[in-house]
């Protein structure tokens, strides 16, 4: 049997060889396509002879890459870029999620030049910890970002740190799809003669009336299980507090939601719910499967979630049942004489960074900048006109072949990640149907007044919202998950109070009131 | 006495394997079947074991990308080759350890299980790596997991199991430890071997941290990465991938199931080949002979 | 007798030469004996000391604020600052507690039921039906986590959940099982034994191939009957590899993959349902701070060390077999 062994040893060898071999192909599509990039294109536009002049530039980027629209070299989009600004991005993309590839990145020092995150957290800390440039070092550089700074300063102040440094490119425009909304069955709420509610005693009449025709449905169902933390600001929002740490700017002052008057309100009304069986009895455990299920075999006719959801149900019901109707309902005013308020979720915090040890800082904040030109704008929004979007009158339309937003991504490259900072959004807008579009028109209604404000953290302050902030949260949930399933009276209220507050909440609240004093304070100075 | 051919402990067994059979492969089949069914049904939860609506969107989103077949073969791969390099020298190291006489015996295994309690991170280990030079490269695959103290420990059990008479004849025929161990152990231990190959078969098949870690370019992605970001991407709820609040239309559960089918399908094609070893007494012959 | 002189030089020579010679006989002996083991182990003895041993110098970053581009070395040093942390938490005897009682429920239940069906599958006589029952029964360990617990959560939903479909059908009322504390260590144990049954069986199936059959043939002419067979027989001729896997197991008791239990979990059942992982996950790693994750680590890894040295002491006493 000793042949069988030095068998195997002999296939290890050859395997080995084998790999050896692949390794040292040079067919390895990671080389950058420095080679310039050769837009044969007869259609070619503007700007054509300004383009020619620039000096050719390659920089390495960590971008993220979603499967849906997978990354691509040959993306149109990098070559408008490279048109406009001369630089090629040789693009590395993350081997599983992205901020574990950031960590690995960071932590052997060969970042590339720019480098994409999902949050300012990130970027805070890493910049904090020396990693990235302080963009403001060079916003002599940036023309058009000044200007843009200028235009939009409290987008420019949400990127800065707790130490006033800006770490991140601000962006504007894209966050829209990140709204969430109230929906409803419109047309099973014709068919039973009723309307939407504008409040919550209405609301609660409605579903206790499709109850009533419907007794095996629960007639608002929220996917509460999946997503705990979005669904407790969407609730505690139309009862005029929060979640959480919140800025009431009613009063302009920071508080603390779960323990007000209004959240016992919301507390109360949950639980009415919960016990007439007009919410699952597993809604804290409710996973998006399930959910999903419900909404679509008529077991569920109010919901909350993401705006584009209206047309994921619409469009996926309707070719069954054409009389199926996912509309948008404004949200139901929980206090008396109180406003119909959504929650701010319109914002995103992803972005570009660049790196500290990047030998050619100065070509990439040259190339950022573009980004922020009316010209940058409108590009990497749109496009090049004639190519993806035309002219009518005064407003942009995509050409056909782009029937949705994904289908706009996967061929253009456009709204990818590292695409694009100033969006417009009319963009996407038009590329929804109108269903879709009539809810985002009604939505911004509903819009509270300002963004929560999202002042930046120190270390230390990191830390007590780390600690003391998870103690709070974990007690403000179980209590909630009690109190509404009946397991905790809702006598018990004061001692709930009682216990949270012990657990730290004026710490909590002081610490946002201090890093919100100091961003106050901040000016955008620009060295 | 005859014991009866069907007996009372007959019937019960049967009836629990029965139900262990019912209640492993109900939901595999189920899976099967939504990963085949049409997105309506599937969102109104109409499919059982059969499929509805029989369409194969899934498979094409999954199979239908090229870098899909790139992935496989590095798969394939990253598998044969980590497997065969990690079996001979598990195996090895662990009939070394198997022997009572050999020397520093105790602190050695010490010293290995130590390791299954404190590890230096995923960061200094991905620094050590670095420094060996084999980030990017198929080693960064295949010899970090070269070793499982889990499965040496349970090839050192093995061995220790085999009867000492055997070793003895060995060396009364002249043989020395290394020709103890290819000529009388490695043809007595097939189920041994065959179990901890699979082990680490299995266990490299379904790996996606080594990637993470060792491998930036796409063409050296095994399939686990591809479709492990497939299925964020397709999920709404992780607000970590992109928060771009759910613009897609894919329903998320075929497509997890699809990934999983075309995941654990070779391994379940290849163990009834395995299973051929784990056959009774195939040590027995050479005590008599 | 030409030689007889040289003879006595000889012995003289050789007389004083002998203690240098024992001596040299005996770390000569050592290597004699042990070179080819040695040699063997060495492939393996590399491979620890490169990818295990070589980065635990990274254990250090638990004892300074970890600044991941500056680098462990030129990190502040902080001491035993997120030990203290850790073992200060309100929540931290809570946790303990979970975390103990999660492993060792899983231990009691999980760890016989695979010796169990390896039993069972070894008295099937039909090849057929046993190849079957074994493969179709290892399925599950191939599903992932996160489907298993989404599985678990709609099996147990009381508002279409198969079970308590079959409840309700019963004339009962439905059960929410999933916001109940008490019932979430069995439902978690139950959902791993099913993952993991037919896979762990492997081992047990392997470890029975080396029973003698002839043992079997000698205890059916003394007219033994199943039951005694099964305790004489086979229980014994598998103790080593039950043995072994239960001093590693009991060594894992506080090891418990934080991703499952995270996906069961809900506020409504934290006071059962939330272990050190779940904790580590919002708290240290969410926030990007390797070094608290790291301490708490390094601490249940002291901790499962003492387990598995008791373990493997009283294995020792009792038993032939241990680990070391």
């Amino acid at each position: 049997m000793r042949k069988y062994y030095f068998l195997g040893v002999a296939v290890l060898l050859a395997v080995m060889l084998l790999a050896g071999c692949a390794k040292n192909d040079p067919g390895n599509s990671s080389q950058p396509s420095a080679s310039p990039n050769t837009s044969v294109k007869p259609t070619d536009e503007s700007g054509g002879g300004e383009a020619s002049a620039l000096p050719s530039k390659t920089l390495t980027a960590l971008l993220d890459n979603n499967a849906t629209f997978p990354y691509s070299e040959d993306w149109p989009v990098w070559k408008w870029l490279k048109e406009k600004t001369g630089v090629t991005l040789e693009v590395q993309t993350p081997s599983g999620k992205l901020s574990e590839s950031l960590n690995l990145v960071i932590a052997s020092k060969s970042m590339p030049d720019l480098m994409y995150m999902l949050n300012r957290r990130e970027s805070n800390k890493f910049g904090q910890d020396g990693a990235l440039v302080n963009i403001l070092e060079y916003i002599e550089d940036m023309p058009n970002l000044k200007k843009w700074m200028e235009q939009y300063p409290e987008e420019a102040k949400a990127a800065l740190s707790a130490d006033g440094k800006m770490y991140m490119f601000p962006n504007q425009g894209f966050g829209e799809t990140n709204r969430m909304v109230w929906m409803y069955r419109e047309d099973v709420f014709k068919k039973e003669g009723l309307s939407a509610p504008s409040t919550y005693e209405e609301l609660y009449d409605v579903l206790k009336a499709l109850k009533a025709k419907y007794p095996d449905s629960y007639p608002l169902t929220i996917r509460y299980g999946q997503i705990p933390d979005e669904m407790n600001t969407n609730l505690a929002v139309t009862f005029e507090t929060g979640e959480g740490v919140y800025y009431n700017y009613d009063n302009n002052e920071w508080r603390y939601g779960p323990i007000e008057d209004n959240y016992k309100s919301l507390v109360n009304m949950w639980k009415k719910f919960y016990d007439e069986g007009l919410i699952p009895p597993d809604f804290l455990s409710l996973q998006t499967k399930q959910w999903q299920d419900m909404v679509s075999t008529d077991q569920a006719f109010v919901t909350i979630d993401y705006i584009s959801r209206i047309d994921f149900f619409n469009n996926a019901m309707q070719k069954e049942n054409p009389e199926y109707n996912m509309q948008f309902m404004a949200p139901p005013a929980g206090i008396a004489g109180g406003k119909q308020l959504s929650p701010y979720f319109h914002y995103l915090e992803g972005g570009l960074t660049v790196a500290s040890t990047s030998k050619n800082i100065k070509d990439v904040v040259k190339y950022m900048d573009f980004f922020y030109s009316e010209e940058g704008h409108i590009m990497t929004s749109w496009g090049v006109e004639g190519e993806t979007f035309v002219k009518e009158g005064d407003t942009f339309k995509f050409k056909p072949e782009f029937t949705d937003v994904t289908e706009m991504r996967k061929q253009t490259g456009l709204q990818t990640s590292g695409t694009y900072t100033w969006v417009d959004f009319n963009a996407h807008l038009s590329l929804f149907s109108n269903n879709l579009q009539h809810a985002y028109k009604e939505a911004v209604k509903y819009d509270p007044p300002a963004m929560q404000p999202r002042p930046a953290f120190t270390e230390s302050e990191n830390e007590i919202i780390s600690l003391t902030g998870q103690a709070i949260k974990k007690q403000r949930d179980e209590a909630f998950a009690k109190f509404v399933t009946g397991s905790r009276s809702l006598n018990e209220w004061d001692k709930y109070v009682e216990e949270i507050n012990n657990l730290g909440v004026n710490k909590l609240l002081d610490t946002y009131k201090g890093a919100y004093a100091r961003v106050q304070d901040v000016k955008l100075e620009t060295k | 006495m005859r014991t009866p051919r069907f007996s009372l402990f007959h019937a019960g067994s049967a009836v629990v394997l029965l139900f262990v059979v019912v209640v492993t492969l109900y939901p595999f089949l189920h899976m099967l079947a939504v990963s085949l069914s049409g997105d309506i049904y599937v969102m109104k939860n109409e499919v059982t074991i059969w499929p509805k609506g029989l369409n194969f969107k899934m498979y094409e989103i999954v199979l239908g990308d090229s870098k899909m077949w790139t992935a496989f073969n590095n798969t394939l791969l990253y598998t044969s080759l980590g497997t065969l390099i990690a079996i001979i020298i598990t195996s090895m190291g662990a009939y070394a350890l198997s022997r009572k006489h050999m020397a520093f015996r105790k602190q050695l295994t010490m010293m290995i299980v130590f390791t299954m309690f404190f590890s230096g991170g995923m960061i200094p280990t991905f620094l050590v790596v670095r420094s060996l030079g084999f980030v990017d490269t198929l080693w960064g695959m295949v010899l970090p997991g070269a070793v499982s103290t889990w499965n040496l420990i349970l090839m050192r059990t093995f061995f220790a199991g085999i009867p000492k008479e055997l070793e003895e004849s060995g060396r009364m025929d002249g043989l020395n430890d290394i020709g103890i161990f290819f000529r009388i152990f490695v043809p007595l231990s097939k189920a041994s071997f065959a179990t901890i190959a699979l082990f680490y078969a299995v266990g490299l098949w379904n790996n996606f941290i080594f990637p993470l870690l060792y491998l930036r370019s796409p063409d050296l992605f095994p399939l686990q990465v591809l479709l492990r970001n497939l299925v964020l991407a397709g999920s709404v709820s992780s607000g970590e991938v992109t928060r771009i609040g759910g613009d897609n239309q894919i329903v998320e559960e075929s497509l997890k199931y699809a990934t999983i089918m075309v995941s654990s399908l070779p391994i379940l094609i290849v163990y009834p080949f395995i299973q051929k070893y784990f056959v009774k007494g195939a040590m027995i012959g050479a005590v008599k002979g | 007798m030409a030689q007889a002189g040289s003879t006595q030089d000889r012995a003289m020579v050789e007389q004083a030469l002998v203690p240098v010679r024992i001596k040299r006989n005996n770390t000569m002996r050592l290597w004699h004996q042990n070179k080819y083991l040695w040699l063997m182990f060495l492939p393996c003895l590399l491979y620890y000391l490169i990818f295990r041993y070589a980065p635990m110098f990274g254990l250090v970053i638990t004892f300074k604020d970890y600044n991941l581009f500056r680098g462990i070395w030129d990190s502040d040093w902080v001491g035993l600052k997120y030990y203290r942390m850790f073992l200060e938490n309100p929540d931290f005897l809570l946790l303990m507690k979970n975390t103990f009682l999660l492993g060792v429920y899983n231990l009691v239940f999980g760890f016989p039921a695979p010796i169990v069906l390896a039993l069972l599958l070894n008295e099937v006589k039909g090849m057929i039906f046993k190849r079957f029952v074994q493969t179709v029964s290892y399925l599950p360990h191939f599903i992932s986590n996160v489907i298993v617990a989404s599985m678990v959560i709609m099996f147990l939903s009381p508002t279409g959940g198969l079970i308590n479909n079959m409840i309700t059908a019963l004339g009962f009322d439905s059960i929410n099982f999933m916001i109940n504390p008490g019932m979430f260590r069995g439902i978690y144990v139950l959902s791993e034994i099913w993952q993991h049954i037919g896979w762990e069986t492997i081992i047990y199936l392997a470890a029975l191939t080396s029973v003698d059959p002839q043992l079997y043939e000698a205890a059916s002419i003394d007219g033994a009957s199943r039951m005694r067979k099964l305790w004489h027989v086979t229980l014994p001729g598998i103790s080593f590899a039950i043995v072994i896997t239960l001093i590693l197991n009991i060594g894992s008791v506080l090891e418990i993959g934080f991703e499952k239990v995270f996906l069961l979990q809900n506020p409504a059942i934290y006071e059962t349902a939330d272990i050190i992982s779940t904790y580590v996950y919002r708290v240290g790693l969410q926030q990007g701070n390797f070094s608290y994750g790291a301490s708490i680590d390094l601490f249940m890894g002291i901790i499962s060390l003492i387990f598995i040295y008791s373990a493997n002491f009283i294995s020792r006493r009792v038993s032939e077999t241990s680990l070391w």
